[in-house]
């Protein structure tokens, strides 16, 4: 009676009503009770690009090369086009986490997919995610006049892929926290580490180009094999040079994502079943 | 029962199923990595052992048995929340359990929005949702506080919400644990009329409850489950009549028509005595629990206990002598008191239950569970108290401006 990846994956697709009817659920309960609202949804990235463009333009007088070929010299928008997806990575892991430890009678009281409930959570981010994608692009057109419209699909795909890989770590997280509530609290501590070791605010320039270990692979080739750090470089194509990303760039994004999930997910599946005894 | 035909809407096969008991249980890292190697201390609990029956499509079937017989795993496993460790269940038919009412609302959402969102979490389309909103708005009788938040709502109002957008599902298989019993009397008169209608419409119903009059009254087969093991499958009346025989017979009926079980190697009787005239108790006077026993062979370690139950079976409170006695060694006989210096008790009948078992062993030498049956009528300080005990709280009016 054990579940299949396979199997799973065709019970959510079975499913997909309540899989929608969820990431509902979460996004108009979020900012119910709060003034601003769903304001908020844009406002906190904001903010947030705000305080690193201080620290970074003002203090650290840090400025990335130009968009090539927009020419683009906006800080704010070398920030934004990190920060947004990056926010959709690291909430995604906390909310599924948070989502599964927390199904509470969801989990122990009704069967369906139970894939469905870290999964409706990244969904209702990445829904989030595509707003802000859109007001950034339209502040891009406002203050650069660059159009970005023939850009979009590519923009879909990387985020497609994005919330591949990102589902996939947070399956596998999501799974480990219902057993060992520890994880939650080491992976806010791993994440941090990580959004430094990522291109989030900076260019991958930035990473020394000195070899390692005595070979010939440098620091940056290693830091480029990290798929988020390759995700930051498409996304920075697309907002800040305005042009495609690579074709070495999506191949590796292709495969990482696509391991990553299936690692992840196939985990999560084995998992579930023991769910309901575990709470 | 390996015979599947075309005609069985549930089919189980030998489901075993198994529960880790920790005794000390590792949750966080830190304990499994200090205790690498050791392992966590567990013991395995059976909770289905080969549990195998059939429901034959359009039928009605009851699952009884005690506390912890299995009755609830099983729907579990029939559900799919739990996972059998061993055997097979097939379901043929569209299922909905009916395990909790209002599974998923969210308190911050509206009745509206939270009754498309448990639609769904049971199973229903949007379509058919929309469809039936209208019905399950009118049997739940909420109409006017449909479109406040869920969190605003008392739990009868959650629970008749949660309820009529589950008999809305129209399920082929339902699946329910003893949630009938939710709301007024009205309610419930509905609900009953809603289950039998479901039932009249050639539904599979699998009910599961503690109320054999319910039981008895909706299913057509039954089965009794005793610590896991099937004991009895069948017709509805002959399985209940074999389950009530084997829970009368673990009592004996003495003289005084008391129900008694135990070994019987000493006997105890329990009376309550009060220093007032009259026959009844009263809220807030001292009572005492008269314990007279009797050691037809030496005892140590003995232990008295008593406790009092309302008239619908719910224990109020209970003692045990264990921590204020030492070492009780019963020889001949004696008496024992246990004082109550002010009856916590609100007016109402209630039973006293006494036993005398071994401390250590848990063995039980003789208990009884109507040991007497009392009434208890109002004390002066206690109007305007109610339930089954009083707080024994005092009202005070703070004065004002110099609260600090």
């Amino acid at each position: 009676m054990k579940r299949t990846p396979r199997q799973a994956i065709r019970e959510c697709l079975e499913y997909r009503e309540l899989l929608i009817n969820l990431a509902k659920r979460e996004l108009s309960s979020r900012y119910r009770r709060s003034f601003l609202g769903w304001g908020w949804s844009l406002l906190q990235p904001i903010m947030m690009t705000a305080v690193y463009a201080i620290m970074l333009g003002t203090f650290f007088k840090v400025k990335p090369a130009p968009g090539d070929p927009s020419g683009m010299t906006f800080f704010a928008f070398f920030l934004l086009a990190g920060v947004l997806p990056w926010n959709l990575f690291s909430s995604s892991l906390t909310g599924a986490m948070g989502a599964v430890a927390n199904g509470g009678s969801l989990i122990t009281k009704v069967w369906f997919p139970r894939e469905l409930i870290p999964a409706s959570t990244i969904l209702a981010l990445a829904f989030s995610t595509c707003i802000e994608f859109s007001v950034l692009s339209t502040a891009i057109l406002l203050v650069t006049g660059h159009v970005m419209l023939q850009y979009i699909p590519m923009l879909v795909v990387v985020l497609a892929l994005q919330v591949l890989f990102t589902s996939g770590v947070a399956f596998w997280l999501a799974a480990c926290n219902v057993k060992f509530k520890d994880v939650e609290y080491i992976t806010s501590v791993l994440l941090l580490a990580y959004f430094y070791l990522t291109p989030v605010i900076y260019s991958p320039s930035f990473v020394p180009d000195r070899t390692v270990f005595g070979t010939s692979i440098t620091m940056r080739d290693l830091s480029l094999a990290n798929p988020m750090a390759r995700f930051m470089m498409a996304y920075r194509n697309i907002f800040w040079d305005i042009r495609m990303p690579g074709l070495n760039t999506m191949l590796w994004l292709v495969c990482s994502s696509l391991i990553v999930f299936y690692v992840g997910f196939r985990f999560y599946v084995r998992r579930s079943d023991r769910f309901a005894e575990s709470m | 029962m390996s015979t599947s035909n075309g005609e069985a809407a549930i089919t189980a096969e030998n489901v075993w199923k198994t529960f880790r008991v920790f005794t000390d249980r590792s949750t966080t890292l830190k304990q499994v990595i200090v205790k690498k190697g050791k392992g966590n201390k567990f013991e395995e609990f059976w909770a289905l052992k080969d549990v195998s029956f059939e429901v034959p499509k359009g039928t009605t079937f009851g699952i009884i048995g005690g506390n912890g017989a299995g009755k609830s795993t099983m729907l579990k496993v029939l559900s799919r929340i739990l996972v059998p460790d061993k055997g097979t269940v097939v379901t043929r038919g569209k299922m909905s359990s009916l395990l909790e009412l209002g599974a998923g609302f969210h308190p911050e959402l509206t009745g509206r929005e939270n009754v498309f969102l448990n639609g769904s979490i049971l199973g229903m389309s949007k379509a058919t949702l929309k469809a039936r909103f209208d019905d399950i708005l009118a049997f739940s009788g909420m109409e006017k506080f449909i479109d406040n938040p869920v969190k605003t709502y008392s739990s009868g109002m959650y629970a008749r919400l949660g309820f009529s957008v589950a008999v809305h599902v129209d399920p082929e298989i339902l699946l329910v644990d003893e949630v009938l019993a939710v709301g007024d009397e009205q309610f419930q008169r509905r609900c009953h009329e809603k289950m039998a209608e479901i039932r009249a419409d050639g539904r599979t119903v699998v009910f599961v409850s503690h109320g054999l009059g319910h039981v008895q009254n909706l299913c057509d087969e039954a089965m009794w489950l005793d610590h896991g093991q099937v004991q009895a499958i069948g017709g509805v009346s002959d399985v209940v009549d074999q389950y009530l025989a084997s829970v009368e017979s673990q009592y004996r009926v003495d003289g005084t028509g008391r129900k008694r079980s135990g070994s019987g190697e000493a006997e105890v009787v329990a009376r309550l005595e009060h220093g007032g005239s009259g026959h009844s108790l009263v809220t807030g006077q001292p009572v005492d629990v008269r314990f007279k026993w009797v050691a037809h062979e030496p005892i140590d370690d003995a232990l008295f206990s008593c406790f009092i139950t309302s008239v619908e079976g719910h224990t109020i409170s209970g003692a045990v002598s264990t921590f204020q006695l030492p070492v009780q060694r019963l020889e001949g006989e004696g008496e024992l008191v246990y004082r109550i210096p002010a009856l916590p008790l609100l007016p109402g009948t209630y039973h006293l239950a006494a036993a005398l078992g071994a401390r250590h062993s848990g063995h039980v030498y003789d208990s009884s569970p109507d040991m007497a049956v009392f009434d208890v009528v109002p004390g002066a300080h206690h109007r305007g108290d109610w339930g089954h005990v009083t707080l024994n709280g005092t009202w005070h009016v703070e004065p004002k401006g110099d609260a600090s």
